[in-house]
């Protein structure tokens, strides 16, 4: 008991949380200590010691087929009795449910266990957090926004303008000198380990003796020592920057802010990790870091300042809010994309599909140029460091290189499509199998060693596996190249070299880019094969442990390397063709990578760019298209199961479909906390300390409800709305109507000191009141926002969704017909109607929300 | 009405409409001879359409036929059409030109018959510097030379046929020369006077002499190497004899070629690399001089360790792990549930069978 209710305690003071779903009513007589709220209840079923879950066969209703009588209930006994209206029919409505917690819980029935059935739940991907709040999407116009505006000139609105294109620009080239800098750095470092490792390798060869524990050591360790150096930094320092961050970005994006996702920590850790994680030697790629490293510059440079580093360098201070900084977040993932891939468009395209709903041209056209402005200083800084200062041609991380006469015929079709199919059921697996590995992640290992101790083993075991395979897969071939990265001889005979080894003793691009390019003989069937079951497993392995991983390598190795299989095989049924393996291992990278990710688009495009294949395009949509859906018949994208793994509150494109008959009064959050226009400090400092809700309804008084009316309770009737962040600041500058100096607090007071605090806002704990100043009085009318989205209670929900979706709304206040207040909306209340697909059935689930208590470092997202 | 007829009437809409746009008098008389010209061929298809008549086959104008085995061989009467081809011959034949032609001709003929002589081994660069350097002065040459009306050869040759034979023939040869990294064999080659002057690499003089050594070797112990093609080598019965004796003179041939060549291989000389290749494979494969089979106990005992480990870690962290709760929140709505009560007010700790996400 007490540790649930401290857990209870320590959330509902710490970080605000997201869904005001709360039960004060103005008209109420409810008071604080007698509040149903869930603290109460909670303590009494921790108590009883069984904290019940709802019947399985409630869980995933289907549309189809679920009992409305709910709200007839509920209507029936808003009936009730005038006076105790609210407090009747609530309390009768608890009572008539049989899953409710009726009061006699409290008294320790013991039969109640029987009918809390426990919820047998295959996973809990059932279940939104509440941790994640929303983003400011929606500007605030109140009197001081009006006052600021009204002060603008054109000269400011103009330089406002160009300071967009600047830092768009200084994103940009940010970006590619951190992707600069890692390539140079990876390589540099990969050429003297495996160099190294080389040497001894073909030092030992040669003998018969024991000497082979050598160069395994030495690989184990050299894999072991980077990546403890990062999952030491991800697990103790910066939590956030594991996995790819592909998954937090795409939630970022939508609307949602993840905890420490966008620090300057954060992105140190990320840089270093990533290279320790690639140096490694692990089964990753560094595509998906370079995304969230995109978005973490694009959210840092535009702000002028680090609160971190507390530094402020009191520039660029209009971009200091939510909505401007999306933009530029946008940009720097887009800017990381065309620096990976050397695929401007491809980056533009990603962030357009990842974030779909906040665009339109003119950002499209700055974004654009971010990314292009990214791939040209990457290009110029690499054509330096390889001592062709001036050539631009040389552009990506994963230079794939151009595929030359990429001619196909029409015959070759349908082998496409069979690959496309083949890479939709391994991408299926690839996610069921990583899905699986993620639970038991968050389930058993949970410890910070431990978690260290899996990266490190996941390492060692990535070492053995590699050399086990050198060993025994003798896969020789005749030298083709003094270069020393492509003669590993290894056990191979003088004057030729081993291919395992070749793949495997330098970094994943480059094995990528040999298997797209290099001759058909290359390669045994053999060598493929083996080589391709090892490195999917310990691709799936290495998702999702605690280091900063991208899965686009990993996903196109993969995939080239049964795709060239596939190409041989072709080659072997059809002699006498010209048959071009690189051509088949393009699109088994495609299949793979569509099957695991299930992005269309943005990867079409990204693949083109990087492969300089127009000619290829349809083949390779078509194979994406295919590979996507094969894939969604069996589960959802990599991301997207990472995100529901997270439990963020993600709103997909569109609505649910069937969930025209939802109406925003059955999913809305009712009753709710409201505050008058003139309302007490006391109450205001109460209500902030009691909920953790971030908006609130501003109301002037209700009216009194007809005894025979059939509408629900109402709190007053609707003024605007304000945020849980303006009101610690007004508490703080102490904008009471009964200070003695209130007029000069007041003339002080303009936007920039709400701006001020952004983007961490303090917490109402630190905001001292004394016991006088609670009896003051705050006007709240000047600093609301007075004119937010309202919506009636028989909107339906799709309507509801795309308001949300299009305009980014935080919250959304429901009126009746009379302006009253009747309840509020938040992203929870419509995340949490969630249609799944699954093996040709669709179903739409409502989601539970969980109270965070231990508050957890945010859980990581591999891709 | 039959097929023709209809035909016909086709036809001479066409014609009318063709004649309708005919404004000028010089128009409509070249446009006369050209529909003329037509109708000729038209009226032999129209002739034909009456049926499946054999001879209309052999009336349609045919210039290609397919004879010799499969060979396509072109065939028209004398006369009758003027081919590009014999309008250059013609006009080379009016100058010096064709002189130099035959010449260029004959010269790459003999380069391009050296390098396929020595193709395996490769080497060409070694013997045939000479036939190339005279074909390309020969293509100078031919290059250089002007007719009686002060036009170059090549700008007649050149300019009068699609496929640019010459040109095309002397891209491959450069390119073979090229790709061979012949230029690294020598220190200068080139061509005065009609002489040839050549003279090989330093590295390369060494380098033979080191795989003379060796093969010289090699034939003390009774192998015979016969073209240098490894896979003809037939059985060695003294392989770890020759191993023994003459690991010294392959040592130092390897570790010669490890030294000069490894810098760049597209600064090698192609002689080179394919001897080494060939020397490596015979010591390697056919030779079996190193054994390559080192032991693997101890790997497998660290591997075993480790993949052990990995799965006592992973068995470990089954059964000993925290829980973490989370609380299942309580919402508030005005209608209970849209569906069932399932956003009642139920709460959960994570327990065994909950994964505390």
């Amino acid at each position: 008991m007490d540790r649930a209710s401290d857990y209870f305690n320590e959330i509902s003071e710490s970080e605000p949380l997201l869904i005001p779903s709360s039960r004060r009513s103005s008209t109420s007589s409810r008071v604080w200590s007698q509040s149903p709220y869930i603290g109460g209840n909670l303590e009494a079923l921790e108590q009883a010691g069984n904290l019940g879950r709802r019947p399985s066969e409630f869980n995933n209703p289907q549309y189809n087929s679920f009992p409305r009588h709910d709200s007839f209930d509920s209507i029936h006994l808003a009936n009730g009795d005038a006076e105790h209206g609210i407090n009747r029919s609530m309390q009768s409505r608890r009572e008539t449910r049989d899953y409710t917690i009726p009061n006699a819980l409290e008294s320790g029935d013991s039969t109640l266990r029987n009918r809390y059935a426990p919820l047998r739940e295959t996973s809990s991907t059932r279940v939104l957090s509440d941790r994640f709040e929303s983003l400011d999407y929606d500007p605030c116009e109140n009197s001081l926004f009006l006052k600021e505006e009204s002060q603008q000139t054109f000269a400011h609105v103009n330089r406002m303008q160009t300071e967009k294109w600047i830092v768009m620009f200084l994103i940009g080239a940010c970006v590619a000198l951190i992707a600069n800098g890692v390539v140079v750095t990876v390589d540099k470092i990969s050429e003297w380990k495996y160099g190294r490792l080389r040497d001894v390798f073909d030092a030992c060869s040669g003998t018969a003796s024991d000497c082979l524990v050598q160069p395994l050591g030495l690989w184990v360790l050299g894999n072991i020592i980077p990546t403890l150096i990062g999952s030491i930094l991800v697990v103790y320092v910066a939590p956030a920057a594991g996995g790819s961050g592909m998954a937090q970005v795409k939630c970022f994006l939508n609307g949602v802010k993840i905890p420490e996702f966008v620090r300057f920590k954060t992105l140190l850790v990320k840089i270093i990790g990533m290279i320790c994680s690639l140096t490694g030697g692990l089964a990753v790629g560094k595509e998906g870091p370079m995304i969230h490293i995109g978005a973490i510059v694009g959210a840092g440079i535009s702000q002028g300042q680090s609160t971190t580093c507390r530094t402020d360098l009191h520039i660029l201070e209009d971009f200091r809010s939510d909505t401007e900084k999306r933009d530029f977040v946008s940009a720097g993932v887009a800017a990381g994309i065309a620096a990976a891939f050397g695929a401007p468009v491809g980056g533009v395209l990603l962030s357009l599909e990842e974030g779909a709903s906040f665009w339109n041209q003119s950002l499209t056209w700055k974004v654009f140029f971010c990314s292009l402005t990214s791939v040209f200083v990457y290009n110029m800084i690499i054509g330096i460091y390889q001592g062709q200062p001036g050539d631009l041609s040389n552009s990506g991380l994963i230079n794939l290189g151009a595929m030359a006469d990429m001619t196909y015929l029409l015959y070759e079709i349908p082998i496409f499509l069979l690959m496309a199919v083949g890479g939709g059921l391994t991408g299926a697996i690839f996610n069921f199998l990583n899905f699986q590995l993620t639970m038991f992640r968050h389930k058993h290992i949970t410890r910070n060693w431990a978690r260290i101790m899996e990266v490190v083993l996941i390492s060692a075991v990535t070492a053995c596996v590699g050399f086990l395979l050198i060993y025994y897969v003798g896969d020789c071939q005749m030298m083709r190249d003094t270069s020393p990265q492509r003669t590993v001889q290894m056990l191979c005979s003088d004057g030729e070299y081993s291919s395992i080894a070749t793949m495997l003793f330098q970094t994943s691009e480059k094995s990528l880019r040999d298997l797209l390019h290099d001759e058909p003989g290359t390669y045994k069937p053999l060598t493929l094969g083996t080589f391709v079951v090892a490195y999917f497993l310990l691709a799936c392995w290495t998702c999702g442990s605690w280091i900063p991983s991208g899965q686009f390598i990993p996903g196109l190795l993969i995939g080239a390397t049964w795709g060239r299989l596939c190409g041989i095989g072709v080659m072997l049924m059809l002699p006498g063709v010209a048959i071009d393996p690189g051509r088949y291992a393009l699109i088994g990278a495609a299949a793979q990578l569509g099957g695991i990710v299930r992005m269309t688009i943005s990867l079409t495009v990204i693949l083109i760019e990087a492969t300089g294949s127009i000619a290829f395009g349809l083949p390779i949509m078509i194979t994406l298209i295919v590979a996507q859906w094969v894939g969604n018949w069996f589960n959802a994208g990599l991301f997207d199961v990472h995100i529901k793994l997270l439990r963020v509150p993600l709103l997909e494109w569109e609505p649910p479909p069937l969930s025209s008959h939802l109406v925003a009064r059955s999913v809305m959050s009712h009753p709710v906390y409201t505050f008058k226009t003139t309302e007490s400090v006391g109450t205001i400092v109460d209500i902030l300390h009691k909920v953790t809700h971030n908006g609130f309804a501003v109301v002037s008084d209700g009216d009194i409800r007809s005894p025979l009316s059939d509408t629900p309770d109402t709190f007053g009737r609707m003024r605007g709305l304000i945020l849980r962040s303006q009101l610690i600041t007004l508490l703080q500058l102490k904008v009471f109507n009964e200070s003695p100096d209130i007029d000069v607090i007041r003339a002080g007071l303009s936007i920039r000191s709400f701006r001020d605090t952004y983007p961490r806002y303090p917490s109402i704990k630190d905001v001292a009141i004394t016991d006088q100043e609670r009896r003051y009085t705050m006007d709240l009318a000047p600093y609301m926002n007075p004119s937010p989205y309202v919506v009636y209670m028989n909107t339906p929900f799709p309507r509801l969704f795309k308001l949300f979706r299009a305009l980014g709304l935080r919250h959304l206040v429901v009126v009746d017909n009379r302006n009253q207040v009747v309840g509020i909306l938040t992203r929870k209340d419509l995340a949490k109607f969630r249609v799944e697909m699954h093996k040709g059935k669709i179903k739409v689930e409502e989601l539970a929300i969980s109270n965070e208590l231990a508050v957890n470092p945010i859980t990581r997202a591999c891709p | 009405m039959s097929f023709p007829t209809w035909n016909l009437i086709l036809i001479s809409f066409t014609f009318l409409f063709a004649t309708a746009q005919v404004t000028t008098a010089s128009n409509s008389a070249a446009l006369a001879r050209d529909l003329s010209a037509d109708w000729q061929v038209l009226s032999s298809i129209i002739t034909c359409s009456n049926g499946a008549d054999v001879s209309c086959v052999e009336q349609l104008p045919r210039f290609w036929d397919i004879k010799n085995g499969g060979r396509v061989k072109r065939e028209f009467p004398d006369g009758e059409l003027d081919v590009p081809e014999s309008i250059s011959k013609r006009a080379a034949r009016q100058s010096d030109c064709q002189d130099t032609l035959t010449a260029y001709g004959t010269a790459a003929a003999a380069f391009i018959g050296c390098s396929v002589d020595n193709s395996r081994p490769i080497l060409l660069c070694e013997k045939c510097v000479e036939s190339y350097l005279i074909a390309q002065a020969a293509f100078v040459a031919y290059a250089k030379t002007k007719d009686e009306n002060n036009k170059s050869c090549d700008d007649i040759v050149y300019g009068s046929d699609l496929i640019e034979v010459v040109h095309r023939a002397n891209r491959s040869i450069e390119s073979l020369w090229g790709d061979s990294h012949c230029a690294y064999c020598f220190d200068s080659y080139y061509i005065r006077y009609g002489t040839v002057v050549y003279s090989f690499a330093q590295s390369l003089i060494v380098f033979d002499q080191k795989h003379q050594n060796l093969t010289g070797c090699f034939t003390d112990h009774g192998v015979v190497i016969n073209t240098g093609v490894a896979e003809d080598m037939g059985n060695i019965t003294n392989s770890s004899l020759v191993c023994k004796e003459c690991y010294p003179y392959y040592k130092d041939l390897s570790d010669f070629f490890l030294k000069t060549y490894t810098e760049d291989i597209t600064k090698t000389c192609m002689d080179v690399v394919d001897v080494m290749n060939q020397t490596r494979r015979m010591w390697g494969r056919y030779f079996q001089c190193e054994d390559r089979h080192p032991s693997m106990f101890l790997p497998w005992t660290v591997a075993i360790i480790i993949f052990a480990s990995t799965v006592v870690f992973y068995i470990g962290m089954l059964f000993n792990s925290t829980f973490e709760y989370y609380v299942i929140r309580r919402q508030d709505r005005l209608v209970t549930s849209p569906f069932v009560g399932i956003n009642e007010s139920t709460s959960s700790s994570s327990n065994m069978s909950y994964p505390p996400l």
